[in-house]
């Protein structure tokens, strides 16, 4: 017996004396949460029978146009050049366009938008591959959020919250439902970028912030170590690592014997653990061992850092029981020449996205795979030089695989995309929509910090899009 | 997993100690805050049927209960009641009342349901030290609040884990050998050390979000490091809390304010900042302020005011209101909201007007010149002057040469013939760091060299004489291209007319500028030149649109790749004003007028002979030498953000905190209503004067102030034991935690402001006591009883901070670096690790001397990329004010501990060391355990190192180059003569040692 196997009777009848009773509640929960790392506090006791067991975010980072991706506007093809009817944007905030205000004008979609798949949903031909599994995606046209800068709008799209210190919703989901892996982290994130300029991504956006930080996402590199010093020191080869590795446990189990610690078995726990990545990651990340016609399909060159190479390792970590799988692509931002910015960042991001939904659902893993595809926010209906400036009031996403409904378009912009005219979708309905997916009653997902009960969906009400699920 | 589920389950049938009187605070407040005061509460946006229940008047207005009557009341029929439509919490709430808090609130309404103020509200009083029968009076609280029959400490721990233990917490580095005796001659030696304010600067800097770059968007650097070192300096000189508060708030706003005074206040300017394109002013504003509240009352007042920034708060008596007049405070700090050029500063705000500081990129800075740097200047200046004298004095033989220089200008500007004419000499090159050549030049004495993997340009201002072009002017430039490392493309640019819309180029088309546009925009004179030579690169100043009469401002030299030496450029020209360049007006024109000098002129052109005449040339570079060693002295300083009182900001309540909506009432400088009112410094509260930050300051640190000194001395308790006295540190109001032990939390309050909020004295207090001394080691059977050690029965074993850990192994090592205070350090970190920054792109470089080595809380602190083993061991990017740091146990933290860099090279420089000293390996294990743990390997350990090292030189014995790779990790330089196999074995043990839980581990 450890020593912090309670048993149960002692624990109550020693335990009333000088801590308030609900006080230690707190103090039990609150443990009982840090220490089930594994499981997850949902453990097996899903609020609703869970259709996915992991989470794969496209995250676009830098603002996809709708107009150019989702959302086709005939009326802003007919006004194109025209002012920008003041009706619109009067009291409203603008972000580089705040300057000019008085001279917008209206810019067409650049590009034709056709019939796609058997559900006929119009979709932009500058994405033919997205659009060839346009029967498998659940499009969203009315989402908006409430920050019109990259930073705080990453920040609000991951934690739900301005205030930067608030968890990612991957540290939610380890939180909640723990990974299914003991070799590699349960929370990873990738980038890539092209297309347009890279606007900065900080590692807040995939931090556990209040809970504890075994629930943060780790990054992969695409150069160098894939996983910060998960490579042996020079000279050192695996044997020698495992004697070492064998002598550091058989030291803090000595230690264990002498002194009451419950840390040093979690420590001993970590050091397998850690031993274990040093062969999972790298074996992980060869690419090697798949055939050629997988790496076509993607159109990913081993060790290329792409976007459709980071595609591939999502497939390959989502085999491998990672939770919540997290690839940014900085090639968004397309304040000038978004003709030709989207022309480049389909480039990058069109096949492979589709390939790995089609090589998900060819594998059986879309089942339970939740895909969500898109950005922090959308782009103005208004020129800004030839291309668009951020915009919060609209913009469209799209989610596929794990009980979603593909081929259904949901919510609706005005004639001019501007502002929600049907169905309004926040980012927190967004993440309710994601956590009901995955079993979770985004209400009673709560941690307390500062003295509240903090969950990912904020105080406001939010909504789970039950329109969009099969 | 620590606990089992069944426990908490089991919770629901916990019986209360006896039928004694129930405390409200205790024991009923945490449910009604945890379960009803969400609905029934201070919050009227979010309250139900009206009813509140955290007022007890309200409550009984609403018929909630009757006290003393449990069966007549509705309050416990609608706990008890089967029918869901009744029941409270509603089922949908998700909370749910265990049997016992039922029974608990079903006989607090019997017992006539009382009511009391929330303790931490209250001020505190300094309660009778219990009778127990100790000399301390920590010991006596303690044992009194163990329950009867129990009530003993642990027994003292062992004088190593003692020494050890009070060296990590009041200096955080390993105890020097000298230092395990006395406990008490230690403790003395361990607060006079420099260490311990490097010790409480890494708690206080995680509460003041003390950071090295701006965190939003960019994350650009900033230098605030003067702070950093104030705040050590004053944890070191012991200054009394009350004035540290005061000073970070307000230090300029005291009399007279010192130079630390005003690094104080960088405080108010540490909160994260943005510069992204497209950000608006006010926007930024709202969330820069809104920051400052919250950090304000978690760090200094251990409330949570931020829920209130959108609504009144849920829980505790703040309101919407009381947060944004609580913003007002701030309103006069001089700042902007955005820091890319379209952000402005308060209204009316003049730098001028603030003698000695500075608005740098990032706002008021204030600049400390390093010691000695005045002394220099003046210096100088005296030399500068006398050699001025000499350049200025005036003798028949530079006369002379002065008269046949105008006659020499006078007959070039006459003749018409075409000649260079420089536009960039020289001393233009220094300009903006350029990197200059002297070897290989074409002209002068230096070259600029240019080389880069993408577009690469110098622009140079000419806006002092700006050059106007003639009809047939043709320009030039000088260039050198490397034929090793040949550009893709060359291109000279123009500046005229507010546009830099005149272009040359030759070679490919690789440079965005301009490309596509039309003809004089973008011209391309033809292929690249020829490497290896010095070439002259021309084009005729039509082809670049700049007819005759034109006016350049700026010109630029672009290159694409490669390395390019550029020297002399300027214009072949004809035009007699040209040929006169670099000369004032009135003096071009007296050499191109007819007829005699008048003096003026003279005067005129005099001051320019002596610029050129090659006979004053070694004066003139002598006065050039003194400016260089002027401007370079000037560098020689530190500076950091200032807060300066500007005029105030119209600070309003923003519903929902929409920053958009100016619909809610203007508010002015208050503090919460509910803790009472901040008087004025003029003293007279009927004054209407507005209330300054020096005012809120005065009021967080009055004596009467009910939180202030509860949440210093609760967090500092922390600090000593893992635990606060009360357990969250974040929070003291109604949803934080009922204290273990109010009554010592409260004498300790009393006690520390009683001592003039003597920090030293309530360290000393804590560490002195038996409490804080006895073992970690508890039997089982008290951890069984007491787990969460709210009796404090026993010490609590706790893992070092991040930065400790650091310091702990290059301290073994013997290779900390032990630098109190200064420029930050930039320690080993992985390669690429800030490739997702920008504006601009980022490369980090380790430092290579002995900064490499210096204590973890220099560490260069990017909060968008914290150092890897920064962040692994649970420090916080210090985005927002932080009150605890999380404890956790990762893998992260093994990966880093055996194989960063950091930790490999103190591993081989630690076993180095003691292979140098001790001759056979039994007696380097010894040692090495020593100065590690303080203590001696037991024989079961012995012999699993001594299997290690055996095995490690067997390996490397067969494979030495393997040995000597890892050796080689690092700068520190390797001993010489020691047998690379065994040191390679060796090592392999210090890198265990290193690792173990007991080394990152006190006791």
């Amino acid at each position: 017996m450890t020593p912090l196997d309670i048993n149960r009777r002692t624990f109550l009848r020693n335990s009333s004396y000088s801590v308030g009773s609900a006080a230690l509640a707190w103090m039990l929960t609150r443990d009982l949460q840090a220490a089930t790392a594994g499981r997850g506090v949902i453990g097996g006791n899903f609020h609703y029978p869970p259709q996915a067991k992991r989470v794969i975010h496209l995250c676009m980072a830098g603002g996809p146009s709708h107009f150019e991706t989702l959302d086709e506007k005939p009326e802003l093809a007919r006004l194109g050049g025209e002012p920008m009817p003041e009706s619109f944007t009067k009291g409203q905030q603008l972000a580089q366009l705040q300057g000019k205000r008085n001279a917008l004008k209206c810019l067409a979609p650049q590009f034709e938008f056709r019939e796609s798949g058997e559900c006929g949903r119009r979709m932009s031909t500058a994405f033919p591959e997205i659009a060839s599994i346009a029967d498998e995606i659940a499009v969203i046209n009315s989402m908006h959020t409430e920050q019109i800068n990259h930073d705080p709008a990453h920040t609000f799209m991951n934690t739900g919250s301005i205030i930067p210190g608030r968890p990612s919703m991957g540290s939610w989901l380890l939180y909640g439902l723990g990974a299914d892996t003991d070799e590699l982290p349960g929370f990873v994130v990738m980038t890539s970028s092209g297309g347009g300029q890279d606007q900065p991504i900080a590692a807040r956006q995939w931090h556990s912030g209040f809970l504890p930080s075994k629930f943060q996402g780790v990054q992969f590199n695409s150069k160098g170590d894939p996983v910060h010093y998960v490579k042996s020191p020079p000279g050192v080869t695996r044997d020698d690592q495992a004697a070492l590795l064998d002598t550091i446990n058989g030291m803090n189990r000595l230690l264990g014997k002498r002194v009451n610690d419950a840390e040093i078995a979690t420590r001993i726990s970590q050091y397998e653990m850690a031993f274990k990545m040093q062969t999972s990651v790298p074996g992980l990340t060869d690419v090697s061992d798949e055939p050629q016609h997988v790496m076509d399909l993607y159109g990913a060159q081993p060790g290329d850092g792409s976007f459709a190479s980071n595609c591939l390792l999502a497939r390959r970590l989502a085999e491998r029981g990672v939770r919540f799988i997290q690839l940014y692509h900085r090639g968004w931002d397309h304040h000038g020449g978004v003709k030709k910015g989207i022309e480049t960042v389909s480039g990058h991001i069109d096949r492979a996205t589709a390939a790995l939904v089609k090589d998900l659902r060819d594998r059986g893993m879309l089942e339970d795979t939740l895909i969500i595809w898109g950005g922090e926010f959308g782009r103005t209906p208004m020129a800004q030089g030839s291309g668009r400036d951020h915009h919060i009031k609209a913009f469209s996403l799209w989610m596929a695989g794990a009980g979603i409904k593909g081929g259904t378009t949901y919510g609706a912009t005005d004639a001019l995309g501007y502002d929600v005219a049907k169905d309004p979708v926040s980012v927190h309905d967004l993440h309710a929509t994601m956590l009901h997916q995955l079993g979770i009653d985004h209400e009673r997902l709560t941690y307390k910090f500062q003295g509240l009960d903090f969950k990912l969906t904020g105080v406001e009400k939010a909504r789970v899009v039950k329109e969009i699920l099969a | 997993m620590r606990i089992p589920t069944i426990i908490l389950a089991a919770l629901a049938g916990i019986v209360p100690a006896g039928a004694a009187p129930l405390s409200y605070n205790r024991d009923v407040r945490p449910i009604l805050s945890e379960n009803c005061f969400a609905c029934h509460g201070p919050d009227p946006g979010t309250r139900e049927a009206k009813l509140r229940l955290d007022v007890r008047e309200a409550a009984l207005d609403k018929e909630a209960f009757v006290p003393g009557d449990p069966e007549a009341s509705e309050l416990v029929y609608r706990i008890t009641t089967d029918d869901e439509d009744d029941l409270m919490p509603p089922p949908d709430s998700h909370k749910a009342l265990t049997p016992e808090q039922k029974d608990i609130l079903t006989r607090w309404i019997e017992q006539g349901a009382p009511y009391e103020a929330h303790w931490a509200y209250l001020p505190p009083k300094r309660p009778p030290v219990p009778e127990m029968g100790e000399a301390h009076p920590i010991d006596n609280f303690i044992l009194a609040g163990m329950p009867p029959g129990n009530r003993a400490l642990s027994p003292a721990a062992e004088p190593s884990t003692l020494a050890r233990r009070l060296s990590f917490d009041l200096t955080g580095l390993p105890p020097a050998e000298s230092n395990i005796g006395n406990p008490a001659t230690k403790i003395d030696s361990l607060l006079s050390s420099p260490h311990f304010g490097e010790r409480m600067a890494v708690f206080w800097l995680d509460l003041a979000r003390y950071a090295d770059t701006i965190g939003y968007h960019s994350d650009e650097e900033r230098d605030v490091t003067l702070y950093r070192d104030y705040v050590i300096e004053a944890f070191n000189r012991n200054m009394p809390y009350d004035q540290f508060v005061k000073e970070q708030l307000a230090g300029d706003l005291l009399d007279d304010p010192t130079t630390d005074q005003f690094i104080a206040t960088s405080f108010n300017r540490l909160n994260q900042i943005s510069e992204e394109g497209g950000i608006q002013d006010a926007e930024y504003i709202t969330k820069y302020y809104a920051e400052r509240v919250r950090t304000t009352s978690v760090a200094f007042l251990g409330s949570t005011m931020g829920c209130a920034e959108c609504h009144d708060h849920k829980f505790d008596p703040f309101t919407a209101e009381d947060f944004y007049a609580m913003e007002a405070f701030f309103a006069d700090i001089y700042e902007k909201g955005a820091y890319n050029g379209d952000g402005r500063y308060n209204e009316g705000a003049d730098i001028k007007a603030y003698p000695g500081f500075r608005l740098s990129q990032w706002g008021p800075t204030l600049d400390i010149p390093e010691p000695g740097v005045a002394e220099e200047l003046a210096r100088l200046a005296r030399k500068k002057k006398g050699a001025e004298a000499e350049l200025n004095r005036t003798t028949p033989e530079l006369e002379s040469a002065f008269l046949a220089w105008v006659a020499e200008l006078k007959a070039k500007a006459g003749d018409g013939t075409p000649r260079d004419v420089p536009m960039l000499e020289d001393d233009e090159l220094p300009l903006g760091e350029v990197k200059t050549v002297t070897e290989n030049v074409h002209s002068g004495r230096l070259a600029r060299h240019q080389q880069g993997d993408g577009v690469v340009q110098h622009i140079v201002d000419t806006k002092k004489t700006p050059v106007t072009v003639a009809d047939g002017d043709v320009f030039f430039a000088w260039v050198w291209l490397d034929p090793a490392d040949p550009p893709k493309q060359l291109m000279l640019q123009f500046h005229a007319g507010g546009k830099w819309d005149h272009r040359a180029w030759w070679g490919g088309d690789h440079i965005p500028f301009g490309k596509g546009g039309k003809k004089g925009g973008h011209h391309r004179v033809g292929d690249l030149p020829e490497t290896g030579q010095w070439v002259r690169l021309e084009v005729p100043a039509a082809k670049v649109g700049l007819g005759g009469g034109k006016t350049i401002t700026q010109l630029a030299y672009a290159q694409h790749g490669g390395t390019v030496l550029w020297d002399l450029a300027g214009r072949q020209t004809a035009d007699p004003h040209g040929v006169l360049a670099g000369l004032s007006d009135p003096a071009r024109q007296a050499l191109t007028q007819d007829g005699p000098l008048e003096e003026p002129q003279k005067e005129a052109l005099r001051a320019r002979f002596r610029e050129v005449t090659p006979a004053l040339a070694p004066i003139r570079k002598k006065i050039a030498q003194i400016t260089a060693e002027e401007t370079a002295a000037q560098k020689r300083k530190r500076s950091t953000l200032v807060t300066l009182s500007a005029t105030p900001r119209e600070v309003r309540v923003l519903p929902r905190g929409n920053w958009m909506d100016t619909s809610g009432p203007v508010v002015q400088p208050a503090v919460p209503g509910f803790l009472g009112k901040a008087d004025p410094a003029s003293g007279d509260p009927e004054s209407g004067a507005r209330l300054t930050r020096l005012d809120l300051a005065e009021w967080i640190t009055a004596r009467d102030n009910p939180l202030t000194a509860r949440a210093f001395v609760n967090r500092v308790w922390a600090l000593f034991f893992g635990t606060g006295l009360s357990r969250d540190l974040q929070d003291l109001g109604n949803q934080g935690q009922w204290p273990t032990h109010p009554e010592l939390l409260d004498w300790l309050a009393v006690e520390f402001m009683d001592t003039g909020w003597d920090v030293k004295h309530l360290v000393k207090l804590i560490v002195d006591s038996k409490t804080y001394q006895q073992s970690s080691h508890a039997p089982a059977d008290l951890i069984e009883a007491d787990p969460y050690n709210t009796w404090y029965a026993r010490q609590n074993p706790r893992r070092l901070p991040a930065e400790f850990v650091r310091d702990n192994a290059l301290a073994v090592a013997g290779l900390l670096n032990r630098t109190v205070g200064g420029a930050n350090a930039r320690p080993y970190q992985p390669a690429g690790y800030y490739r997702e920054l920008n504006f601009p792109k980022r490369k980090y470089q380790a430092h290579t001397d002995d900064r490499q080595f210096r204590r973890g809380l220099y560490t260069h602190w990017q909060r968008s990329f914290l150092h890897p083993m920064l962040m692994a061991f649970d420090a916080p990017a210090r985005e927002e004010c932080t009150a605890s740091r999380e404890s956790s146990n990762t893998p992260q933290q093994a990966l880093n501990l055996l194989n960063d860099p950091t930790f490999v090279e103190a591993a081989r420089v630690f076993a180095a060391r003691l292979m140098s000293d001790h001759e056979t390996f039994p007696a380097r294990l010894e040692a090495g355990f020593r100065e590690l743990l303080a203590r001696a390997p037991t024989g079961e350990e012995a012999t699993l190192l001594t299997a290690l090292y055996d095995r490690q030189l067997g390996r490397y014995r067969s494979a030495p180059g393997d040995a000597r790779a890892l050796l080689a990790t690092g700068i520190a330089p390797a001993p010489a003569g020691l047998d690379p196999a065994e040191l390679g074995a060796t090592t392999a043990v210090t890198r265990a040692l290193l690792n173990l839980h007991e080394t990152i581990t006190r006791y």
